[in-house]
């Protein structure tokens, strides 16, 4: 994907998507569904194009601190300060519990921070 | 026996003996001084005069560098006015030829003798053809004006171009001006301009040109960008220009006198000090546009005055051939008014050589016009132009410029109390640091504590003492008595550990409230060095929806204005 696709802004319908997963208990099919949906719209180059995975703010309180959503697993997982996140995603991790942005897109060279209104900001490494 | 011995043990020539051995000693010590004193004055003397000899090696060094400087410059100008010399004839008539037309004071046909000679005296030289074109012009001879301004423009087209743009832009020619002004820009590499067409920019945007001209130079400029934009990694190239002069604004200021336990007790201090700066950049930016788009445009007389100085110097400056002479000769020139610093002339030498010679991109023109307008001429109006043609790249590079400040955030204080270490996350572990601290002084002193014990001298001198005092039974009684002093001497000693332990407790105690006040200090510290952060960090929401509103807008407003203005001085 090229670095003006992943810069482009990114639709309301798929930041409510992905950064609404608070519930705190299991996320039903459909929800998991809707997300998915939502992540094929935004990206229609298909999987291949897509985040490793999306890191965000937990608002369920202490001793949370940040969740990631990883849709090929079905994954929406919270993390407790200093717990570790597996793979790549503790890079975001910083990112997402500063609250500043929606939802934090991880891939494997860089971060894309995605704002409540759907700008991009994009971080390398 | 026992008397015979106590009389040879008499103890007073030994005495004497080591009184004068104190004595000599004593006396060898005070030699021993007054040579380290003689030492530290010839010391002194020495660098006094290594200080002296270096002053000397500089004034020495700064001479002949002036005077060598000035021989050469003697022969560098003999050899400019030989070979160059015709040209500054030119100059002087080019200027004299202008400022006689302003005032009507000279016949055209003395301008037209004049233009023709030097055109006969100055071949291959563009300004002679023009000036003839010019007296010709002024004269309303047609075809011999024709004729030079092809000779002109065929010995410097760019040159005799601007020249004209700018005697028609002087003459109120809109149309002329127009004609020559675009010619002068469509010969421009978008990628290579010139640092002084900062000018140009400041006079389109400033509305130094009539309305029809100023939209040429519009469109000119939007051409250059569209031109460049179909360079591949452009846009990616113009974010990371953006983003080095973002970074240029990021102050660098030294917050430890607000946050003084931090400073000397936490290890990351470095990166939170730094972390407050690249979040000041927030307010800095967006003061820099506010001050850029909300204070009045100033009068564009200036900016005539401007492009006037524009005019004057395309007639004054060298040309290409001569100008490694020229600037030479403005090298020597510095190294005689720094007086033989040979280092710091050449280093202003450099900065203003750099000015006039280094070719830019105009999307760094615009950068610099935007971000450093004082160092590099901008307008207030070429500012508001730069920002309009370049917000999208802004906005990208301010944004990415904020989530590496936010990334670098570090997750937690180090602290370093005297030999502790801990750490806090947002400063509301109080209770557990400070009992961590606590514990570990409390161990230290424990460990101190214990080391406060009879030590091997303690048990040999009590076994010694216990063996002699055994003598009184053989009816030595001094070694008795000796026996019965060491064994004396233990028990005090045995006595004051306690005395030690105690003192050793209350240092540690001292320690202890000291140390547990500095972590308090800290912890507060660290919860304002947050709020801290978190204030100048938000402004960043303002300064991006600041730049999102420049938009198009901002820049048609910027040209109605001018419009406005040219109509209300007409």
């Amino acid at each position: 994907m090229s670095v003006e696709q992943l810069r482009r802004r990114r639709s309301g319908n798929y930041v409510d998507a992905v950064s609404r997963l608070d519930t705190g208990g299991p996320v039903s099919a459909p929800d998991i569904d809707a997300i998915r949906a939502a992540v094929t719209a935004e990206f229609p180059d298909g999987p291949a194009s897509w985040p490793l995975g999306w890191v965000s703010k937990c608002y369920l309180g202490t001793p949370y601190e940040v969740h990631i959503v990883d849709i090929s697993g079905h994954i929406i997982q919270h993390f407790k300060r200093g717990e570790a996140m597996p793979g790549g995603m503790e890079r975001a991790r910083s990112l997402a519990a500063s609250g500043r942005y929606a939802v934090i897109e991880v891939f494997s060279d860089r971060l894309v921070a995605i704002g409540s209104d759907g700008t991009t900001s994009v971080s390398m490494g | 026996m026992a008397e015979r011995i106590i009389h040879t043990a008499d103890l007073s020539a030994i005495r004497n003996n080591l009184r004068s051995l104190a004595e000599g000693i004593e006396d060898v010590g005070d030699r021993v001084n007054h040579v380290d004193d003689t030492i530290k004055i010839t010391r002194q003397e020495l660098s006094d005069l290594q200080a002296h000899f270096n002053q000397f090696i500089d004034t020495y060094t700064r001479a002949t560098q002036v005077s060598l400087a000035e021989t050469r410059l003697i022969k560098l100008r003999q050899e400019l006015a030989s070979k160059f010399g015709h040209y500054d004839d030119v100059r002087r008539a080019a200027v004299g030829l202008l400022q006689a037309t302003d005032i009507s004071v000279v016949h055209t046909a003395t301008m037209r003798d004049i233009t023709e000679e030097l055109m006969v005296l100055t071949p291959a030289y563009w300004l002679a053809p023009a000036l003839v074109a010019l007296a010709a012009w002024l004269r309303d001879d047609q075809p011999l004006a024709q004729r030079a301004l092809g000779e002109a423009l065929r010995r410097d087209d760019e040159k005799t171009s601007l020249f004209f743009a700018l005697i028609a832009r002087r003459a109120g020619r809109g149309t002329a001006c127009a004609t020559w002004l675009d010619r002068f820009l469509g010969q421009q590499d978008p990628m290579q301009l010139k640092r002084q067409t900062i000018v140009l920019i400041n006079a389109t945007a400033g509305g130094v040109f009539a309305p029809g001209v100023q939209q040429i130079c519009y469109q000119r400029l939007q051409a250059w960008i569209d031109e460049l934009s179909d360079r591949a990694g452009f846009v990616e190239e113009q974010r990371r220009q953006w983003r080095k002069a973002l970074e240029s604004k990021i102050p660098e200021e030294q917050h430890g006198t607000r946050y003084p336990h931090l400073e000397r007790l936490c290890t990351n201090w470095q990166v939170l000090n730094s972390q407050l700066n690249r979040a000041s950049l927030n307010t800095v930016f967006l003061d820099h546009m506010r001050d850029i788009f909300e204070s009045p445009l100033p009068s564009s007389a200036r900016l005539a005055d401007a492009v006037d100085d524009l005019l004057t110097h395309l007639t004054t400056d060298h040309d290409a051939a001569e100008l490694p002479m020229k600037m030479e000769e403005a090298r020597l020139e510095a190294i005689i008014a720094q007086d033989g610093r040979v280092d710091i002339a050449q280093k202003h030498h450099d900065l203003e050589r750099e000015s006039l010679v280094e070719e830019v991109s105009f999307t760094q023109l615009l950068t610099n016009a935007a971000m450093h307008a004082e160092r590099f001429g901008a307008s207030r109006a070429s500012q508001r132009l730069a920002f309009a043609l370049s917000r999208g790249w802004v906005h990208d590079a301010f944004s990415d410029l904020t989530i590496e400040t936010r990334r670098n955030q570090p997750d937690s204080a180090q602290l370093q109390i005297g030999n502790w270490n801990g750490q806090t996350h947002d400063g509301t572990e109080e209770k557990a640091l400070q009992s961590g601290l606590e514990q570990h002084i409390q161990s230290e002193c424990m460990a101190a504590v214990a080391q406060i014990r009879l030590g091997p001298k303690h048990v040999i001198c009590s076994i010694v003492g216990v063996l002699l005092l055994l003598t009184i039974f053989m009816g030595n009684f001094i070694f008795a008595l000796i026996g019965a002093a060491l064994l004396a001497w233990v028990f005090f000693e045995y006595r004051g550990l306690e005395k030690k332990r105690d003192m050793v407790r209350d240092s540690f105690d001292r320690r202890r409230q000291a140390e547990t006040a500095e972590l308090g200090g800290c912890l507060a510290e660290y919860v304002e060095w947050l709020r801290d952060f978190d204030a100048r960090d938000a402004v960043a929401t303002q300064t991006s929806a600041y730049i999102d509103a420049i938009a198009p807008d901002t820049h048609l407003a910027l040209r109605e204005e001018s419009s406005r203005r040219i109509l209300t001085n007409s």
